[in-house]
C-alpha cells in the first residue's frame, strides 16, 4: 500500500501545499496500521452511556453542571475536541455566551417588589419569592409561568436549548430546574428526556442514526473520515456522509442526482420538451416526424413547427402559405439531436446499472443457498474439507457486482458533460473515459466469469473440485486486484485531479471491516499491497485462519488517500 | 403548580395591560387604543413619528391602525400583530400589513419573550418607522401578499437580518 502511495503522482501533487499534514498522517498510519475510517455501532440502550461519558469528560474539565456541559456540547456538535480547542483560545465567559449558557441580553434582570413578594414579568402577579425560579441567567418568573413556558416549548420541539423567557436573553434553561417544573406531567417529562438523549445522535457531526426502515434503533459513530460505508448490526450498509444506501464509487452528489433522475424520469421530460410542441388547439404534445415545418395534430389542427402558431394546410417544402416566422434550420435540429443523444446515453448507463443491481440481488440469494449446502457438506463428509474459498468468492462477487453497478452511475456523471465541464477538457475527458472503461470492462469480464463458476460450484462440489477450486480462487483474487486498480484510478487520477469540485468516495473494502463489535473500534487489518497480491496470484485462501472474516484480505484500499483526508475540513462545531 | 389554566393567565395579563393603555400617562407616546372589544382583539392607532433632526419626514401626521389578536396562550405565545391596510410604506412592512420584526414571532429565530408587552411592541414599531429613510416596500412584496393572502403573519417563516431599521 505504501508503495502505491509513493507511485501515485496526483496524490503527491495534491498534498504539496499541505505537506505537514500529509507526513503526519502518513506516519500515523504506518505506526498503527489503522485506516482513516473507524466506526462503531451504538445500540439503542447504549446511547445514554456514550453520551454520559462525553458529559462527564466536559463536567470534569470545566467543573460545570451536567446541564451546562450538555448545552456546551450541543453547541459544539458533541465534539469535545472543538469545545476544548475554543476554551484554550478564549476565556470561559466568552465560551458560555457563545453557546448560550449565559444570557445575551445586556439589561440587568431586576426583581421588583418587596423582599417577600416578586412581580412575575409574565403573568404580572405578585408571588411569594419561594414560588419563583430563575434559570441561572437571573430572569425571575413565577413557577406557574415557567412550567407553562417549558411545556409549550417542549411540545413545540424545543427541548434542547430551551430558551429563558427574558427579553432577548436566549440562555438555555437549567435542565434540572426544568425537570422539577414539569414533573407533574410525565408525558412531557419523558419527551424532554428523550429529546436530550437523542441530541447525542441528531446534533452530532460524527454520529448518525442507522437509516433502516423500520428503524432498528441503532446509531453509528465514526472517527476521522466521514466518507465511509459502515454496516449496522441490523445488516444495513449505508453511506455515512449522506445517509443514503452505500453507493461507492459514485460520489454522494452523483448518487443524489442519479436518484432524482431515476425518480422523475427527467430524461423523458427533456426529450418531450426538445421533440414535441403543444398543439395550439388541443394542447397535446405533437412530435415532428420529418418533412417540412407544417405539422398536423391528431385533432386536425395544422400549425407551424417553428413558432407553434396555427396555420392553414397548404405548404411547400420551405414555407407554409401565408405564414412566415423566419427561416428555420440549425437550432431546433441541434436541440433535438442533443436531447436524443442524452436519452440514449442515460438509457445505456441505466440499463447496466440496473442489471448489475439485479444480479447482485440474485447472487445474494444463491449465496445463502450455497452456504446451506456447504454447511451440509462439511457436516456429512468424514474428511475435513474447507469450502471457505467458495463463500469468499461469493462475498467478493457480491461486493464487486455492487461496485460495478455504481460504477456506471459514476461514469454517467464523470464523463457526461455537465458535472465537471469547467474542470476537464473534452480531450482529457475522452482519455479518462477510455482508461476507466478499459478497467471497468476487465472487471466486468472477470465478474461474469466468477459468477459462472460460482453458479456451477455447488453441483460440482465433490466431483471435479480441485480444478474448480483453483479457478475460483484465481478469479477471486483477480477481481480484488481489478477493484483495487479501479478505485485507484477513480480516487487518484479522476476525482483526485479535480481542482475546484470535491469528489470524495468511501474507499474500497468497507464491507470487510465490519464487525458488530462495540467494545473496540473496528480496525482494519494492514492491507495487502497490490503488488504482493500479484506475486501470489495463486495464494491459497483456504490457508487463512477460519476466524478471519471472508474478505479479510481484500482491504487494500483503506487509508490510501490519507493525505487528502487530513486536509478535509472537520465538520465539527463552528464558532459563528 | 399548574393550577391556573393558560387562558386565565392570558386574561389577567391582557386586563393588566389594558389598564395601562386606558391611562394617558401609562400608554406609549403617539399611540391610542381604538377598540378592545372583544377583549382578545384590539385595534391600536399609531401616529407617524416625527422624523429625527436631519432625517426625511416620511410619516409625519399619518395615522396607522394596528390589529392585535391575543391567543389563549398569551403571553407564552406572541400576539398576532399586523397593520390594517393601508399599511405604512416601509422596507419591512408588506402592503397587506404583515410586519417583519423579530419580537413579533416566536420559534427558533423569533425574538418574542413573555416578558414583552404590547406597549413595548408598539414602541418598537414606532421607532422602526422613525428610523426609516426610504419609502419603499420589501422586495417581492406583491408576490408575498398573493402567497399569504388571508393567512396570519405568524405562519410565515421570517428571516430577520437587518438590525438598523
Amino acid at each position: 500500500m505504501d508503495a502505491s502511495d509513493n507511485d501515485d503522482f496526483s496524490n503527491d501533487v495534491q498534498s504539496d501545499d499541505d505537506l505537514g499534514y500529509y507526513t503526519e498522517s502518513e506516519e500515523g498510519k504506518q505506526d498503527q496500521g489503522v485506516s482513516e475510517a473507524i466506526w462503531y455501532v451504538i445500540d439503542a440502550n447504549e446511547i445514554s452511556a456514550v453520551q454520559e461519558k462525553a458529559l462527564q469528560d466536559v463536567m470534569g474539565i470545566m467543573g460545570c453542571s451536567r446541564s451546562i456541559a450538555r448545552t456546551l456540547l450541543m453547541h459544539f456538535r458533541w465534539s469535545t475536541e472543538t469545545l476544548f480547542g475554543v476554551l484554550a483560545e478564549r476565556d470561559k465567559d466568552e465560551l458560555y455566551k457563545l453557546a448560550s449558557v449565559t444570557s445575551r441580553s445586556t439589561e440587568i434582570p431586576s426583581c421588583s417588589g418587596s423582599q417577600a413578594e416578586v412581580a412575575c414579568g409574565c403573568c404580572f402577579c405578585d408571588v411569594p419569592r419561594e414560588e419563583t425560579s430563575d434559570m441561572g441567567c437571573g430572569h425571575v418568573f413565577c413557577n406557574d409561568c415557567w412550567s407553562q413556558h417549558c411545556k409549550v416549548q417542549i411540545k413545540d420541539g424545543r427541548s434542547r436549548k430551551l430558551p429563558c423567557m427574558g427579553v432577548k436573553c436566549g440562555a438555555a434553561c437549567d435542565e434540572e430546574t426544568v425537570r422539577q417544573l414539569i414533573s407533574d406531567d410525565q408525558e412531557i417529562l419523558a419527551r424532554f428526556d428523550r429529546s436530550l438523549l437523542e441530541s447525542y445522535v441528531e446534533d452530532n457531526a460524527m454520529v448518525r442514526w442507522c437509516p433502516s426502515v423500520p428503524h432498528c434503533g441503532r446509531a453509528i459513530r465514526v472517527e476521522g473520515e466521514v466518507h465511509c460505508e459502515p454496516e449496522c448490526s441490523c445488516g444495513l450498509r449505508f453511506c455515512f456522509a449522506c445517509g443514503e444506501e452505500a453507493h461507492s464509487p459514485c460520489t454522494c452528489e452523483m448518487w443524489k442526482q442519479w436518484k432524482e433522475k431515476c425518480h422523475d424520469d427527467s430524461e423523458t421530460k427533456n426529450w418531450m420538451t426538445a421533440n414535441t410542441k403543444p398543439c395550439p388547439k388541443c394542447g397535446k404534445p405533437v412530435e415532428k416526424n420529418g418533412g417540412c415545418n407544417l405539422v398536423m395534430c391528431t385533432c386536425r389542427q395544422a400549425f407551424c413547427w417553428l413558432c407553434g402558431a396555427a396555420t392553414g394546410t397548404s405548404h411547400t417544402w420551405t414555407e407554409i402559405s401565408g405564414h412566415s416566422c423566419g427561416r428555420y434550420k440549425d437550432e431546433a435540429d441541434r436541440r433535438i439531436d442533443e436531447a436524443q443523444r442524452n436519452v440514449k446515453r442515460y438509457m445505456h448507463y441505466y440499463t447496466r446499472w440496473e442489471a448489475h443491481m439485479k444480479s447482485s440481488k440474485a447472487e445474494a440469494e444463491t449465496r445463502t443457498s450455497t452456504q446451506e449446502k456447504i454447511a451440509a457438506l462439511e457436516d456429512n463428509t468424514s474428511l475435513l474439507k474447507d469450502y471457505s474459498w467458495l463463500s469468499q468468492a461469493q462475498e467478493q462477487l457480491f461486493h464487486a457486482r455492487r461496485v460495478l453497478g455504481y460504477s456506471y452511475v459514476y461514469a454517467f456523471y464523470m464523463f457526461g458533460n455537465a458535472m465537471f465541464r469547467e474542470e476537464i477538457t473534452p480531450d482529457q475527458n475522452a482519455i479518462n473515459q477510455n482508461l476507466f472503461e478499459d478497467q471497468q470492462q476487465q472487471l466486468e469480464a472477470e465478474v461474469e466469469r466468477l459468477s459462472g463458476l460460482v453458479e456451477m460450484g455447488p453441483e460440482r462440489i465433490g466431483k471435479v473440485e480441485d480444478q474448480l477450486r483453483l479457478q475460483v480462487i484465481n478469479s477471486t483474487i483477480n477481481i480484488n486486484k481489478r477493484l483495487v486498480n479501479l478505485y485507484e484510478l477513480i480516487e487518484n487520477d479522476l476525482l483526485g485531479s479535480l481542482q475546484f469540485s470535491v469528489g470524495y468516495i468511501a474507499p474500497y473494502g468497507g464491507k470487510s471491516t465490519l464487525r458488530p463489535d462495540r467494545a473496540t473500534p473496528t480496525l482494519t487489518t494492514p492491507a495487502l499491497p497490490a503488488s504482493k497480491a500479484q506475486d501470489e496470484d495463486l495464494v491459497d485462501l483456504t490457508g487463512l485462519p477460519s476466524s478471519e472474516p471472508a474478505l479479510g484480505r481484500f482491504q487494500g484500499r483503506e487509508g490510501l488517500r490519507s493525505g487528502d483526508a487530513a486536509k478535509r475540513p472537520r465538520r465539527s462545531g463552528s464558532l459563528d | 403548580m399548574g393550577t391556573r389554566s393558560p387562558s386565565q393567565i392570558a386574561m389577567r395579563r391582557i386586563q393588566s395591560e389594558l389598564a395601562d393603555w386606558l391611562l394617558d400617562d401609562r400608554r406609549p407616546e403617539g399611540c391610542q387604543l381604538e377598540s378592545f372589544e372583544p377583549l382578545m382583539s384590539w385595534v391600536v392607532v399609531i401616529e407617524g413619528p416625527d422624523a429625527a433632526p436631519g432625517m426625511p419626514k416620511l410619516y409625519n401626521g399619518e395615522r396607522f391602525r394596528l390589529r392585535v389578536n391575543f391567543s389563549d396562550r398569551y403571553p407564552l405565545d406572541p400576539p398576532e400583530v399586523y397593520f390594517i391596510p393601508p399599511s405604512p410604506v416601509h422596507p419591512h412592512i408588506y402592503s397587506n400589513g404583515h410586519i417583519c420584526l423579530d419580537i413579533l414571532y416566536d420559534g427558533d429565530n423569533g425574538g418574542w419573550s413573555p416578558a414583552l408587552t404590547l406597549g413595548k411592541v408598539a414602541i418598537s414599531l414606532r421607532s422602526m418607522l422613525a428610523s426609516n429613510t426610504e419609502l419603499k416596500r420589501p422586495p417581492g412584496d406583491q408576490e408575498y401578499c398573493a402567497r399569504t393572502c388571508g393567512r396570519s403573519p405568524k405562519q410565515t417563516r421570517w428571516e430577520f437580518e437587518d438590525d438598523t431599521v
